[in-house]
């Protein structure tokens, strides 16, 4: 027991000591996982169960080993008492020299008050007696400062007393700028009191003053004066807030409009010379009288306008610095009245001098101006040239119907001499223009440099568009300009007759096979370059796309030849079919009139042809009988095949395709016409397409009748009769025969009593016939 | 009817008509007649097999007179009407198709059921109402047009109105607007005149269609005042009734005549034309129809919008008069040649295609 007592004490003892020393027990925080609180090692925690350390101690420990603890227990308190004896001492002996130090202080302070009191005295009484002495000195002072400010006002006073003579002798002295300071140091004080105490000394300067600025002006005005000095008078006059507005402006009007006028007098002086070019009616002519006649002396004038221009430039720079706005508005104004009335001749001689000009008003942009004129003058040009090549091409395809309908007499071959002329005017019009845009582009190479590609792209563009719009007026001329031009064009052509729709064919042709390729060659040579719009655009003259679009026009103009021909030649027919009753048709006697009419048509028809196509190969028609090509062809077979049996239905499908079978069996033995070859550009096709296509019809209204035998035996007749000459006419055989005979098959199965007449019989009225008209024909040449 | 090739079924004598059975929709049918001026004429009901190319023989009836012009009823599979001709006399008949008897396929006689008499002039063609039922129908011959009130049951036909185009006209056919059923408009000469029914007078010409004589028309099925005319000049044209001056657009039709020309039912840009130049054109007309965009260059310009002719049939081998839609299927259509050959075409699967995905 005694010596648990004595852990407790040893712990408690511990626990203040490092309580005291603000050190915390050492093994405070050090965890001892087992036997924490009844072990030796956990003494020191505060949960130290000292019981059940004693209890496991007397229970586990053998005797021997609990005398030894006991020992050593004894042992640890008495050291532990006399550490806490020497701990002791220690600090006694820090007490008491504290106690020693605060009584010393205490002994101090004591003393120090009333050294303290008795200074707080002293200095109560110096601030009294600063007091006083400031109050006695401030009335002083006050009076001193009012002084000093009417004195100094006197003095201003004064100032502005003498300014007038000041001024006055600086004005006698030409000092003006002087004068000007003292002016502007004057300014806010004669402002102010002006109207009251300085009325008279105000009236007196601003008199002055007003004669200073008249002097200065007539300074700035005066030309003879230096210039450096009329621009100081400027800066002066503007130091007196004079608007210095009116006299730039009255600047302006005395120089400024005098070059203007100049200028414009130079410019109009020459309408005689520009009018043509603007008209453009001979542009060559115009622009050679330009260049050579008055070249010398317009370029005197110029000389001097330019030099006038420049000086008047310079001067106005020197005296208004800061108006330079003004100046480039009025050159800028100049430059537009002047130049927009002169050709871009003139200008583009002016370019050098606009250089000159350029340095003295850089802001102004004049180069940029001048050769925007002179673009715009070229444009102008080349669009002038186009439209009247354009206008010119038309006006020769004009002419044309009006020269058949009177000079047809004489010229044996009008429409030939027509297209002769309508062709050298294209090309011989083209290439005057090119050769005088070309002329153009080397007169002028340092001006049009800047822009020289989108020149060459504006004169092919220029072909471009010619060309196109010519294709356009083609067909519109052309193609059933009944409602075409009714709601569309407003300049409404005379239809066009068939004649000019073959010439206007035959000139397409030419275009693209002539025209085109000469005028790109010297295109080629002349306008090298162009392009400014990019790779990726498409160039501006494209001769291949030309070529397409005229081959295609023309291909379509033939087309449209033929079929108004074959239009023409088919209503005859239709009537000649339409009109008889063939069902009570009496025997035929002679060959119907319209045979000869068809043949006198189609004789016209070869005498136009033949003017302006090449005979072409006899070849036209080709023999076939590969499958796919279309035409009519039956054979006779096919329809003994239709006439045969009825019986037999059982299998109607079967059937038909046998029937097929037989009928494609039976076409491969017979040969095959083709009815619709395609159209070339020479005689024999042009004639063979119409006479075949007036037969096609011929055999379709056919087919729409019906005949009786004598019906039958007159179409009979009338193909017999057409035979021979349709022979003569198109030089091949066949397909007209084929055609020939498939009307009188049509009329065949369209006949009651299909029962044809004999070859002597045919032979012997043909004959008849032709005897009536060689006979008719001698007659009337008698 | 996939396969790029048509189907052919050949007749025995010469033929001029052809017509969709516009009342069945069950099958793909058409009515064919023959022209024979010495035989005793027949009238095929054929039919396109479902599954195959072939075409069937659904029925063969007798026709004494040559057939110039065959129209289907459109509310009645059992009726049409034809326009027969037989020497110097003609006329205009409706037949009522006989029930099949037992044989099968053999060739029975047609049923009269009444002959449309009066016509002074030979008659051109008949024209059913548009759609739907209704007993009225027009004949057309070359000077004059008649309305006819019909009863199909009581037999009897009974003239209703009458209009003259003048004399020494040529009309050669008609076709009845499907958007306004008092207004039927004729092919006469180089013009095209538009009738009301209820007055019986003009009321609106294309003053010259084409050059020459114009011989068919048909309106659009979807758009009013859009017609297309053909003509013997080979050109075929766009109308818009408003603007009688110009046409709307011109397609560049055939060789020689272009003899008919036909709106696809369903789809309006599908134009079908026959010429004498033995083809079958199947045509794209833009929709863009109106009269604001015109075009500036004039026809067939280089510039101008490229050819719009979708596909030319060329089987067959002599003039093609008759042509008609299948009403059941849009793709399919016949033609027959004057040496009797009926052809069933299709369009192209491309041209399906691309006109159904824009729908």
């Amino acid at each position: 027991m005694a010596m648990g007592q004595q852990d407790e004490k040893t712990k408690r003892m511990r626990e203040l000591l490092s309580s005291f020393y603000g050190t915390g027990s050492p093994e405070s925080d050090t965890p001892t996982g087992y036997g924490r609180r009844d072990t030796l090692q956990g003494i020191n925690l505060p949960n130290f169960d000292v019981d059940h350390y004693m209890e496991s101690l007397l229970h586990n420990t053998p005797l021997d080993r609990l005398l030894q603890r006991h020992v050593e227990v004894a042992a640890e308190i008495k050291n532990l008492d006399s550490d806490m004896q020497m701990l002791v001492y220690e600090n006694y002996n820090k007490f008491i020299s504290a106690t020693d130090t605060i009584r010393r202080m205490k002994e101090n302070v004591a003393g120090m008050e009333s050294n303290m009191e008795h200074l707080l005295d002293t200095v109560t009484m110096v601030r009294a007696k600063s007091d006083g002495i400031n109050a006695s000195l401030c009335e002083r002072r006050e009076r001193i400062e009012q002084l000093n400010g009417t004195r100094s006002l006197l003095r201003k006073i004064q100032f502005i007393f003498d300014l007038p003579q000041r001024l006055r002798k600086c004005m006698n002295a030409e000092d003006y700028s002087t004068a000007v300071k003292y002016y502007k140091g004057a300014l806010p004080i004669l402002q102010a009191y002006g109207q009251s105490s300085f009325r008279s000394c105000k009236e007196e300067v601003d008199e002055l003053i007003s004669t200073l600025t008249d002097k200065l002006q007539a300074q700035v005005m005066d030309q003879a004066v230096q210039l450096s000095s009329r621009a100081r008078a400027v800066t002066l006059l503007q130091q007196l807030n004079h608007s210095v507005d009116s006299m730039v402006e009255r600047f302006m009007t005395a120089h400024w409009d005098y070059l203007l006028g100049n200028f414009v007098a130079f410019g109009a002086g020459k309408p005689e010379t520009n009018e043509p070019l603007t008209v453009g009616f001979y542009p060559q002519q115009g622009l050679k009288a330009l260049d050579t006649t008055t070249d010398v002396q317009k370029r005197l004038v110029e000389k001097d306008l330019i030099q006038d221009f420049i000086e008047t430039a310079g001067t106005f720079r020197t005296l208004f610095p800061s108006y330079e706005m003004r100046l480039i508005g009025a050159a800028t104004k100049l430059f537009d009245e002047s130049f927009y009335l002169k050709h871009f001749v003139g200008a583009g001689v002016l370019i050098s001098d606009i250089t000159q000009m350029d340095e003295l008003v850089p802001e102004a942009s004049l180069p940029e101006r001048a050769s925007k004129a002179l673009e715009d003058a070229v444009r102008q040009h080349v669009a002038t040239k186009f439209s009247h090549l354009s206008d010119q091409i038309k006006a020769a395809i004009v002419e044309e119907p009006s020269s058949i309908a009177g000079a047809t007499a004489d010229v044996s071959r009008p429409l030939k001499a027509s297209l002769d002329r309508a062709q050298a005017t294209i090309i011989q019009g083209s290439l005057d223009v090119l050769q005088d845009l070309k002329l153009l582009l080397d007169n002028s190479k340092e001006y049009l440099l800047r822009w020289r590609d989108e020149y060459i792209d504006l004169v092919q563009g220029g072909f471009q568009d010619l060309f196109t719009n010519l294709v356009d007026h083609f067909l519109s001329r052309c193609l059933k300009s009944g409602f075409d031009s009714a709601s569309a064009s407003p300049d409404k052509l005379p239809e066009a007759t068939p004649s000019l729709v073959l010439l206007l064919a035959l000139l397409s042709v030419y275009i693209y096979q002539t025209a085109v390729p000469q005028i790109t060659e010297v295109v080629g040579t002349c306008f090298v370059g162009g392009g400014v719009m990019g790779y990726e655009a498409r160039p501006a003259f494209v001769p291949s796309e030309i070529c397409r679009f005229f081959h295609s026009t023309a291909e379509r103009l033939l087309q449209q030849y033929v079929d108004v021909q074959a239009q023409k030649l088919s209503v005859l027919v239709r009537k000649s079919v339409e009109t008889p009753n063939w069902l009570k048709y009496k025997e035929p006697r002679d060959v119907r009139m319209f045979a000869d009419l068809l043949l006198q048509e189609v004789e016209i028809l070869e005498g136009e042809v033949q003017q302006l196509l090449d005979p072409g190969s006899t070849r036209t028609h080709r023999h076939t009988d590969s499958s796919g090509s279309i035409g009519s062809s039956r054979s006779a077979s096919t329809r003994e095949d239709g006439y045969s049996g009825t019986s037999h239905r059982s299998n109607m499908s079967h059937r038909a395709r046998n029937q097929l079978l037989e009928r494609d069996v039976a076409k491969l033995f017979t040969e095959r016409v083709e009815i619709f070859t395609k159209l070339e550009f020479n005689q024999a096709s042009v004639v063979s397409t119409v006479v075949k296509m007036t037969l096609k019809s011929f055999q379709e209204c056919v087919r729409l009748q019906t005949f009786n035998r004598s019906g039958y035996q007159q179409i009979q007749l009338d193909m017999h009769y057409l035979r021979d000459p349709l022979h003569n006419l198109l030089d091949n055989e066949t397909v007209v025969d084929f055609l020939l005979d498939e009307v009188c098959l049509a009329a065949a199965e369209r006949c009651l009593d299909a029962v044809p007449l004999e070859m002597a019989i045919l032979d012997k009225l043909v004959q008849a016939k032709l005897a009536k008209k060689e006979s008719s024909k001698s007659t009337s040449h008698k | 009817m996939q396969g790029s090739h048509g189907s052919a079924y050949g007749l025995k004598y010469q033929a001029r008509s052809i017509a969709a059975q516009v009342a069945d929709t069950e099958n793909t049918r058409w009515l064919v007649g023959t022209l024979s001026l010495r035989e005793d004429n027949e009238v095929h009901l054929i039919q396109l097999a479902d599954n195959s190319a072939d075409i069937l023989c659904e029925g063969l009836y007798t026709h004494q007179n040559e057939i110039w012009d065959l129209a289907a009823c459109p509310f009645d599979s059992q009726f049409f009407s034809t326009v027969y001709a037989s020497g110097g006399d003609f006329g205009a008949a409706i037949w009522r198709i006989p029930e099949r008897g037992q044989g099968g396929n053999r060739v029975i006689p047609l049923q009269n059921v009444v002959n449309l008499q009066g016509h002074t002039h030979k008659i051109k063609c008949t024209l059913w109402w548009p759609s739907g039922k209704h007993n009225q129908l027009v004949s057309i011959d070359a000077e004059n047009l008649y309305l006819w009130d019909i009863e199909t049951s009581l037999k009897t036909a009974q003239v209703h109105g009458f209009a003259s185009a003048g004399e020494l006209s040529h009309m050669a056919s008609g076709c009845w607007d499907p958007h306004d059923v008092n207004h039927v408009a004729t092919a006469t000469d180089v013009s095209v005149q538009c009738w009301d029914l209820r007055s019986m007078n003009q009321t609106n010409k294309i003053e010259q269609a084409h050059m020459l004589q114009v011989r068919h028309l048909d309106f659009n099925p979807k758009k009013q005042h859009i017609m297309i005319t053909a003509g013997d000049d080979s050109r075929i044209r766009i109308w818009d009734l408003k603007m009688p001056n110009i046409p709307l657009q011109e397609l560049p039709g055939h060789q020689h005549w272009a003899y008919r020309v036909q709106y696809n039912p369903k789809y309006e840009e599908l134009v079908l034309s026959s010429g004498t130049d033995s083809r079958v054109n199947l045509w794209h007309v833009a929709l863009a129809l109106s009269g604001d965009a015109k075009p500036r260059s004039p026809f067939g310009s280089p510039k101008g919008p490229s050819d719009s002719l979708l596909r030319a049939y060329t089987e067959q081998e002599d003039s093609v008069y008759g042509l008609a839609w299948s009403t059941r299927d849009p793709w399919v259509f016949a033609s027959v040649s004057y040496d009797g050959r009926v052809m069933v075409d299709s369009v192209p699967q491309s041209v399906r295609k691309q006109l159904t995905s824009r729908r």
